[in-house]
């Protein structure tokens, strides 16, 4: 499925497909999009993270993304309970996680922050603004901010 | 009223004075009337309505003008009063209803005698009056004059004496 | 002791008391009156008699100038202990004879001395002249004086038997009344305490015993009855209050459930609608960008025309979502600067609509009220300021306040298009315009906005406005 799984940069998590294609297109646009994987729900998140099922030959300490955007409203397993399980388990719990979803609900995001969550995105509905934010997102978590190892 | 004679005289209360022989007399006068008052004599004295009552004074006339002053216009039952004087014992004394028989007149018992049986109040100052039979008397006692009655002598002649009378005078027994 | 706070029983038995004693003292008075009047008429004749007698019986005395008599015929009043003197006077009117003998106080002066039949009273004596009279000859007069003792003695009997009387008439009055009250106090008084359990106690299920058929029998029905009522509609307001009650509690929690639905419902409005939406607007552009070369000129204004409605439908949601979020946000108050707020609102707006306004923003007193929601308010109206007269050569908007009935008054006027006081009502509602959405752009959701986020506040809010000249918006916020 994923020839490439190593060095793996962004790993987001959607299951809207036209959403994640809007999301990496305009990653792609400023050269941040290449070592991105995209998974379509919760489950596959964190069996990709934990070296699970389908993933687990994959050398979870060795390979961590460097940001993980992650949609909140997904079928089986929702984006907050995938965040609480990366903040549970200390392989995972240095990863940055970005929030990117529709709504603005005070209760996402008190209950985000609430589960460390590192930053709180509301995707915006116009095409440009879009781009711009999905843009930007990837400079400063790519370029600007450092990772622990 | 006021046109009645006096009756009752100033002075009278005063003692009687025998000097004054005169207010003793003046007492005497209305005595003399006042008996009219409380003596009744019998209705067929009088010959008719008009007929006066005779008040008769027999002997000196001691009373002078009292009597007549006493007696003025006054009337017994509707009869004039008037004084008759008599001398001596005449027909016409039984013609009185009071006859005073001054005590001077000596024949005082012989008057009373010739009355015997007829209304005639006799009535004398004199002593021995009550004797003779008179009916009544006057007499002093105490400074006053008193009145001394023959009752029966009085009833036998048909005259009526008030008790009110009897009851102020000293009453004489037979 | 007030009578009037006094018990029942001891009413009726003061008034029978009281009644009684009142009316026998009355009898007796009159009693009273009556004897001493006949009394008096009775001892006048009485004496005039005893007169008469002893005048006829002087005549002689009198007429024969007999003083010792006559003084024997007043001693005889010896006998008679109430005669206190007598006199006989001659025609003259000289005294003849008095008793009793030594009696030298009361001798009638001369001029004084009556020949007239006639009786006085004289300093509670009675006094009598009598003419002295033989066969219609006045011979003088007979004075007579008798003291009262007699009738006075004959007062104070009848006095002191009235006293008895009265006496034994209360003692038996008291205990008839004691007796005789009962039928009317025992009544009341069961009535009484009746009332006074149910007023107590709160227990209506008491009842009075009826002991007659007069008008407190009557009372007492109607109070049992009225009793019996109030049992039943208490019972009946007891029912009605647990229905109520039960009522309350099934739309209490209908109105929860519904509030969560509402809930459920506006956050898959703002997560589900808003993720086609940007699918549309976001391929829209892609096409615009990727393949605008490929389009003629109908095709381009096509897709912008999707793109503007995009665009459009995501602030409607955007706006429509504030709107609701409103309903259950708390109201945070702290003091505001709203000459701060209205000035900062101006500075991000300004380059939105041109900078070509003229503001006049006048010195705005403080209020306490919710910083955000207050600034949404003044947003509203001030982008609506700007917006609505933007099209006018020399666009003006003030801002100024002023204090009515004990609060702030704020308000934000424009020159601009105005509007027709005809449709007032339609002002505040929600996605209510007054104007073409190609002439001024906007959803119809922020009056609606600014009028819950001032009612909130416990304010009221109110416009002013005339076709073509200008409008103002007013709102007041209460100061405390």
């Amino acid at each position: 499925m994923h020839d490439s799984i190593h060095d793996v940069d962004i790993l987001l998590v959607e299951d809207n497909p036209d959403d994640a294609k809007l999301v990496i297109r305009a990653l792609k646009k400023c050269n941040l999009g290449n070592k991105l994987i995209h998974l379509t729900d919760g489950e596959q998140a964190l069996n990709f993270l934990f070296g699970k099922g389908e993933f687990s030959e994959r050398e979870v300490e060795e390979d961590k993304p460097r940001v993980i955007l992650l949609d909140l409203k997904m079928p089986k397993v929702d984006g907050l309970q995938v965040l609480k399980a990366i903040r549970e388990d200390p392989r995972t719990r240095v990863i940055p996680v970005v929030i990117m979803t529709s709504s603005a609900e005070d209760r996402d995001i008190v209950n985000t922050y609430n589960s460390g969550v590192n930053a709180y995105v509301v995707k915006p509905v116009g095409f440009e603004n879009f781009s711009k934010a999905v843009a930007e997102l990837g400079m400063f978590w790519l370029l600007v901010n450092q990772t622990a190892k | 009223m006021a046109t009645v004679v006096l009756m009752v005289l100033p002075g009278m209360r005063a003692p009687f004075q025998e000097a004054s022989e005169s207010k003793a007399n003046q007492v005497k006068a209305v005595f003399l009337y006042n008996f009219t008052q409380f003596v009744v004599w019998p209705q067929h004295i009088f010959d008719n309505e008009t007929s006066p009552f005779v008040i008769g004074v027999l002997g000196e006339d001691t009373f002078g003008p009292y009597l007549n002053e006493v007696i003025e216009s006054e009337e017994v039952d509707g009869h004039p009063i008037v004084v008759r004087h008599y001398k001596s014992i005449t027909a016409g004394i039984d013609q009185c209803q009071i006859l005073f028989i001054d005590s001077s007149f000596p024949a005082a018992r012989q008057a009373i005698e010739s009355l015997k049986g007829k209304p005639v109040l006799t009535v004398s100052d004199s002593q021995n009056f009550m004797r003779h039979a008179g009916m009544l008397r006057f007499y002093i006692e105490g400074g006053k004059l008193r009145i001394e009655i023959n009752q029966e002598a009085s009833q036998r002649s048909g005259l009526e004496v008030s008790s009110k009378l009897l009851r102020i005078a000293t009453l004489y027994k037979e | 002791m007030v009578f009037r706070n006094l018990p029942i029983r001891k009413k009726i038995r003061w008034i029978i008391m009281l009644t009684s004693a009142a009316v026998l003292l009355f009898t007796f008075l009159s009693y009273l009156v009556y004897e001493v009047v006949t009394f008096r008429q009775t001892y006048v004749q009485q004496l005039y008699t005893l007169a008469r007698i002893i005048s006829t019986n002087c005549t002689a005395a009198l007429a024969f100038d007999n003083p010792d008599d006559a003084a024997e015929v007043l001693g005889a009043l010896k006998a008679e202990k109430h005669i206190v003197a007598a006199a006989l006077y001659d025609k003259q009117g000289n005294l003849f004879s008095k008793y009793p003998q030594d009696y030298s106080l009361h001798t009638v002066p001369q001029d004084q001395v009556q020949f007239q039949e006639d009786h006085r009273f004289e300093e509670s004596h009675l006094i009598i002249f009598e003419p002295v009279v033989q066969n219609n000859k006045t011979l003088g007069v007979f004075y007579l004086k008798s003291d009262m003792d007699a009738m006075y003695e004959r007062i104070s009997l009848y006095a002191s038997i009235a006293a008895a009387v009265i006496a034994i008439s209360f003692v038996v009055a008291y205990f008839l009344s004691n007796r005789l009250q009962r039928s009317i106090s025992r009544p009341v008084h069961a009535l009484t305490s009746t009332a006074k359990t149910v007023s107590e106690k709160k227990d209506y299920s008491v009842r009075t015993t009826k002991t007659g058929n007069d008008e407190i029998g009557y009372l007492t029905d109607a109070f049992n009855q009225m009793l019996s009522e109030i049992q039943t509609q208490n019972a009946q307001i007891q029912l009605f209050n647990q229905k109520l009650e039960l009522t309350i509690e099934q739309r209490t929690h209908d109105l929860a459930t519904a509030n969560k639905e509402l809930e459920a419902f506006s956050y898959s409005v703002s997560h589900d609608l808003r993720a086609p939406l940007r699918s549309i607007n976001g391929y829209s552009g892609i096409l615009m960008e990727d393949y605008g070369h490929l389009l003629d000129e109908e095709g381009i204004q096509a897709l912008k025309s999707i793109m503007r409605n995009g665009m459009r439908m995501g602030q409607l949601i955007d706006d429509l979502l504030a709107f609701s979020r409103l309903g259950k946000q708390h109201v945070a108050k702290f003091n505001l600067n709203m000459t701060a707020l209205a000035k900062a609102v101006y500075d991000d707006l300004k380059e939105q609509y041109g900078n070509k306004s003229e503001i006049l923003i006048n010195p705005l007193p403080e209020i306490k009220g919710d910083s955000s929601m207050l600034r949404q308010v003044m947003q509203n109206l001030i982008s609506n300021a700007l917006k609505y007269s933007m099209k006018r050569d020399k666009p003006v908007v003030e801002i100024g306040a002023y204090r009515e009935n004990g609060g702030n008054v704020y308000y934000v006027k424009d020159n601009g298009v105005g509007f027709n006081m005809q449709y007032y009502d339609k002002l505040f509602g929600v996605f209510q315009r007054l104007h073409n959405v190609t002439d001024f752009e906007g959803t119809g959701v922020g009056l609606a906005l600014v009028h819950r986020i001032i009612t909130k506040h416990d304010g009221r809010i109110w416009a002013e406005g005339k076709e073509n000249e200008g409008a103002t918006f007013y709102f007041s916020l209460p100061v405390t």
